[in-house]
């Protein structure tokens, strides 16, 4: 049997055909995806690939198992029918041979036949033999005497009276014993089976031999019974194979015949099952050898046309493969697709969100798992979104007043330079401060303090009616108001009608309250460029405002060195380092009678004695600590001092009476009589030596209040002094409710007064008022000898200034009264 | 009288397996009586195997000179009973006229295709009116076109002395004028020619004289008798 198996020529095919599929999809598929390759492309790249070479893996085994059972059982079927072809072919032949001996013997029976043939007459024997052979359709047939020679044959022309011996003497002694016999021989090159019958009249009395023919037909016919390839092939000694019948087609005839090859040796070689090579199964018979010759059945089956049978198998399955693969390969991307191409929407999407477009949802809706992430992802947007709205309005606006915060301010500052610096148009920033609002919180508490602040943010808004206009609450009482297109001028007219707004006084808890405030206008571009430098400078001009009282003031080069040292004092824990460590001192300003020509009384001024800057005159840090509150520390630290030292002194036999400084805010907190009561009994000082002066503005902030102090401070026995008269705005019905003793002429009337009619007639006024109130009147500084004359011409009871000493410190004061005293002849007295 | 034996075959033809059986009633030929002075051989045939052969014919001719006057011959008779030629063997002397009456119920279609007598009867039952006339020496192999396992010899002698071995292989020819004489022995599975068995024998005026033959025969050749309703044999 053949060994090898054809089948591997034909197994190596679907290999490289997967291959070469493999290999086409995986230059395709980063076509199918170009342009749009991303993360989610390439997992559905990867799930494809997967399932592709899964599936031709499995699809190779498959074929691989089938091919191998295919040429197993093709083998083994072609074995087995060579093998049963084998036994019907010899049965075939056998029956074939029965019948034909009973065909021949029943023709030989025939009684006209036997007639004929016994005639003697060898003309009527031969037509004899030929029209009886014609009935069972033999090829030729004999007539044998007893002794072996021919006494006729058909297809014999003439008689030429020899009765040549019979070729096949073996037949007849083989049918002498058996009654017939047959075989299968060659006459002249053709084979033929040959069956030979006695002639029965009744014994035997002749021979007939009955030749047929070994030809296609007969081939043909045990072909497609057997179901094989049946050949008869002819040897000869001399003339070597020929295939003499076949079913063979011409080139498998020709196959055969050369694989039988050339004529060799004296015996018919033999033929072995695996003459035609792997390909064919053969099995091969022996059907006659006579003299030099013999006739050989080959029976063979093509292995290839067994395996051939499944091809359809194999197409169908290799079509199935193919048919599968592309199924698989368009579901897995339709799959992929289906969800690459949500995710990719969804991060998308998520890159939406995260550049801060909340505008627009997820772009598909589905009912699946991806449907209900991009719904999660849709409610996630709208939850950020909304947020983000929230976080943004609490990030640019202030809770308290609804008012754009610092962030927007700016911001919008930033927007309108931006467009101004194009169309070269002026920007304004107005930046308010609200005066002595930190009193209003602490003493009135914070809410009376929030409703005030809304109440300037309601009345902000009212003045603002350009829609571009913005106003803003930058922290505490600061605002600012934004003015594009506006020229300085133009923001001035605004800041008037501002302050203009906030005369109306705010009624909270049925409490009238004045708001006030300082601002300070910087205007793009004369002022700066630049949105910080725009507000430094209006925060410098809001500074000089308020300093000056000025209502507001426009920004001004010179404002910056002010401004600058002013900021470098303006840390509260400085300056109340300052009160804790001693760095303040006070300065004694001596202060004339008029009337004795001696030095009664003394001002106690602060001093700061900054460790690294020196001194700072108080002008520069009293402002800030009014308005920080740090000034009820300092007060108290000047009290204690001045009733330290005026007790001193008063031990000492010096009766100086000492004026004390208290502020606006002093006076505001309730606290302050029942502190300076314990100061007084700390250091054993008698109210009488003191007085308090107190600023006419002060009262004007809030009359009830402080006029409350004043009277409480009164009636302990503390006189009391107007500071500043004339700066304010007293009433005269104010100050007639005051318990106050004396009159202080603010020094900036003083001063000019000898060449300035009007502070000279302010200054009369003011001393003949004060006269007919039955108050004393001082006048700060005096400078010159002409204004004291003119003063004491007028009538004013006490001098002060530096025309008469400036102030000194307590160690030098105590020498200058000495000096001074022995000069003019008058000291002050114990009284 | 049935008696169960081996016939007698062509020679050269066999078929082993075909067992030939029959019945053969054993004759003995009646001869005309003999003169006074005349000898007796007593014949016996014998096979090689020293078995007695049956249905020998046994021939004398006189040496030398004719056979010799005897009675003219007369008709003999050729019975077909139970689809068999009974006898097996009929010797006549030429010129003889046989019968071939059908004993059966059916018809049968005698022939023979022997040189010494070619001749047929189609299809027939009972007798023939007219019987064929043997009158050329030989063998004449009789068979039916219908039966084909149905064959008979006639042995037609030249010689009037003539007879048939019995089944003891023995046959006594008597009334022969003494003298010398030629003995042949013929037989349907003789081996051989009949020529090949002559030997001289002298015949005494009186008395008798044996001859012993041996023959060699052939394997028995029969063609298979076809089965017959009512009979499980041949």
């Amino acid at each position: 049997m053949a060994a090898q198996i054809p089948g591997s020529c034909w197994s190596s095919r679907p290999l490289h055909a997967a291959g070469a599929l493999l290999k086409r999809a995986h230059s395709a598929l980063p076509q199918l995806f170009a342009g749009r390759v991303s993360m989610t492309r390439f997992v559905a790249h990867q799930v494809i690939v997967f399932v592709a070479l899964l599936l031709v893996a499995i699809q190779l085994v498959t074929l691989l198992a089938l091919n191998w059972a295919v040429s197993e059982n093709a083998r083994e079927s072609v074995r087995k029918e060579v093998e049963v072809g084998r036994r019907i072919f010899v049965r075939m032949m056998e029956d074939r041979t029965q019948q034909l001996t009973t065909a021949a013997s029943v023709l030989v029976s025939d009684f006209g036949l036997r007639q004929a043939l016994m005639s003697s007459d060898h003309a009527t024997i031969v037509s004899a033999l030929n029209n009886h052979g014609a009935r069972i359709g033999a090829a030729k047939m004999m007539l044998i005497g007893l002794d072996r020679r021919v006494l006729g044959e058909t297809a014999a022309h003439g008689n030429n009276g020899e009765r040549p011996a019979f070729p096949f003497a073996h037949l007849i002694a083989d049918a002498e014993r058996k009654g017939a016999a047959s075989t299968i021989a060659l006459i002249g090159h053709a084979p033929f089976q040959l069956v030979v019958v006695p002639v029965l009249a009744p014994v035997p009395v002749a021979w007939v031999m009955v030749a047929f023919s070994v030809d296609n037909k007969l081939a043909q016919d045990l072909g497609l019974l057997t179901g094989l390839d049946v050949s008869f092939a002819t040897w000869g000694r001399e003339r070597g194979w020929n295939v003499a019948a076949t079913t063979l087609p011409p080139p498998g005839a020709s196959a055969l015949l050369g694989a039988l090859g050339p004529p060799a040796g004296t015996a018919v070689p033999p033929i072995a099952p695996d003459l035609l090579g792997a390909d064919f199964l053969l099995s091969a018979a022996v059907l006659g050898r006579e003299h030099e010759g013999a006739v050989v059945a080959i029976l063979q089956d093509s292995l290839r046309d067994a395996i051939a049978r499944f091809d359809g198998l194999r197409v169908i399955l290799l079509a199935l493969a193919a048919f599968s693969l592309g199924a698989t390969v368009a579901g897995s991307l339709l799959i992929a697709r289906s969800i690459s191409r949500p995710v990719s929407a969804l991060a998308e999407f998520a890159r939406r969100m995260e550049r801060g477009e909340y505008d627009q949802g997820p772009p598909e809706t589905r009912s699946d798992e991806l449907g209900e992430l991009a719904a999660s992802f849709n409610r996630m947007r709208l939850a950020i979104a909304a947020r983000e709205q929230q976080i943004k309005s609490m990030a640019l606006q202030d809770a308290l007043t609804g008012l754009p915060n610092r962030a927007l301010f700016n911001e919008r500052l930033q927007q309108a330079l931006g467009l101004a610096r194009r169309v070269a148009q002026p920007v304004s920033v107005l930046l308010i401060d609200l005066n002595r609002f930190k009193e209003v919180n602490d003493t009135l508490g914070h809410h009376v303090g929030d409703r005030l602040l809304c109440e300037v943010a309601e009345r902000l808004r009212s003045v603002l009616v350009r829609a571009s206009d913005t106003p803003a609450r930058l922290g505490g009482d600061e605002f600012a108001v934004l003015l594009p297109t506006a020229s300085a001028a133009m923001a001035g007219a605004t800041a008037f009608k501002i302050l203009q707004a906030f005369e109306a006084p705010v009624l909270v808890e049925g409490r009238q309250l004045d708001v006030s405030g300082s601002i300070g206008i910087a205007t793009f571009p004369e002022h700066g460029d630049d949105p910080n430098v725009l507000m430094s400078r209006a925060d410098a001009a809001m500074y000089v405002a308020k300093r000056k009282r000025m209502g507001c003031a426009v920004y001004d080069v010179s404002f910056d060195t002010e401004v600058e040292n002013h900021g470098r004092l303006s840390l509260t824990g400085e300056l109340r380092q300052a009160v804790e460590e001693d760095q303040l001192v006070l300065h004694y300003q001596p202060r004339l009678d008029l009337a004795s020509g001696a030095i009664t009384g003394v001002e106690a001024l602060v001093r700061w004695q900054h460790p690294v800057r020196g001194f700072v005159p108080p002008d520069q840090f009293i402002p800030f600590a009014e308005q920080t509150g740090c000034i009820r520390e300092i007060t108290q630290w000047v009290i204690g001092r001045a009733f330290e030292q005026c007790a001193r002194w008063r031990a000492d036999g010096l009766a100086l009476q000492v004026s004390i400084n208290l502020s606006a805010r002093d006076l505001l907190g309730a606290e302050l009589p029942q502190r300076i009561a314990e100061l007084l009994s700390m250091h054993g000082a008698s109210p009488q030596w003191f007085l308090l002066e107190i600023t006419e503005s002060a009262i004007v902030d809030d009359p009830a209040r402080a006029l409350e102090t004043v009277t409480r401070l009164h009636e302990m026995g503390f006189g009391l002094s107007i500071d500043d008269f004339g700066t304010g705005y007293s009433s005269l019905a104010q100050l007639k409710r005051l318990p106050v003793a004396e009159l202080k002429i603010d020094k900036s009337f003083v001063l000019d007064m000898a060449h300035d009619p009007d502070d000279m007639t302010i200054v009369r006024s003011v001393i003949d008022l004060a006269h007919n109130m039955g108050l004393s009147v001082v006048a700060e500084g005096v400078e010159t000898d002409e204004v004291r004359q003119l003063l004491h011409h007028l009538g004013c009871d006490c001098l002060q200034g530096y025309f008469i000493c400036r102030p000194l410190p307590a160690a030098q004061l105590e020498p200058w009264l000495a000096r001074d005293a022995a000069q003019h002849g008058t000291t002050a007295k114990e009284t | 009288m049935k008696t169960r034996a081996r016939l007698p075959a062509a020679p050269r033809v066999g078929r082993a397996k075909a067992a030939i059986g029959g019945l053969l009633a054993l004759l003995v030929l009646a001869l005309p009586a003999a003169p006074a002075v005349a000898g007796d051989i007593r014949a016996t045939v014998r096979d090689r195997d020293g078995k007695p052969v049956a249905d020998a014919v046994v021939v004398v001719v006189p040496s030398g000179g004719a056979a010799g006057a005897g009675t003219p011959p007369g008709v003999a008779e050729e019975d077909q009973r139970n689809k068999e030629f009974v006898p097996y063997v009929l010797p006549v002397q030429a010129g003889t006229r046989v019968l071939f009456p059908n004993n059966d119920n059916i018809r049968h279609h005698v022939y023979s295709f022997s040189p010494a007598k070619t001749f047929e009867l189609p299809l027939y039952s009972g007798t023939p009116t007219s019987p064929v006339l043997f009158d050329k020496p030989g063998v004449v192999i009789l068979g039916c076109n219908i039966h084909d396992w149905m064959v008979g010899y006639i042995y037609v002698s030249e010689s009037p002395h003539f007879a048939k071995t019995g089944a003891d292989g023995k046959v006594t020819l008597g009334g022969l004028p003494g003298g010398d004489y030629t003995l042949r022995v013929w037989h349907p599975r003789l081996e051989g020619s009949e020529q090949a068995t002559a030997q001289p024998l002298a015949v005494p005026s009186t008395g008798a004289v044996d001859a012993a033959t041996t023959i060699g025969l052939t394997p028995d050749f029969r063609a298979r008798r076809a089965p017959t309703p009512g009979r499980g044999g041949y």
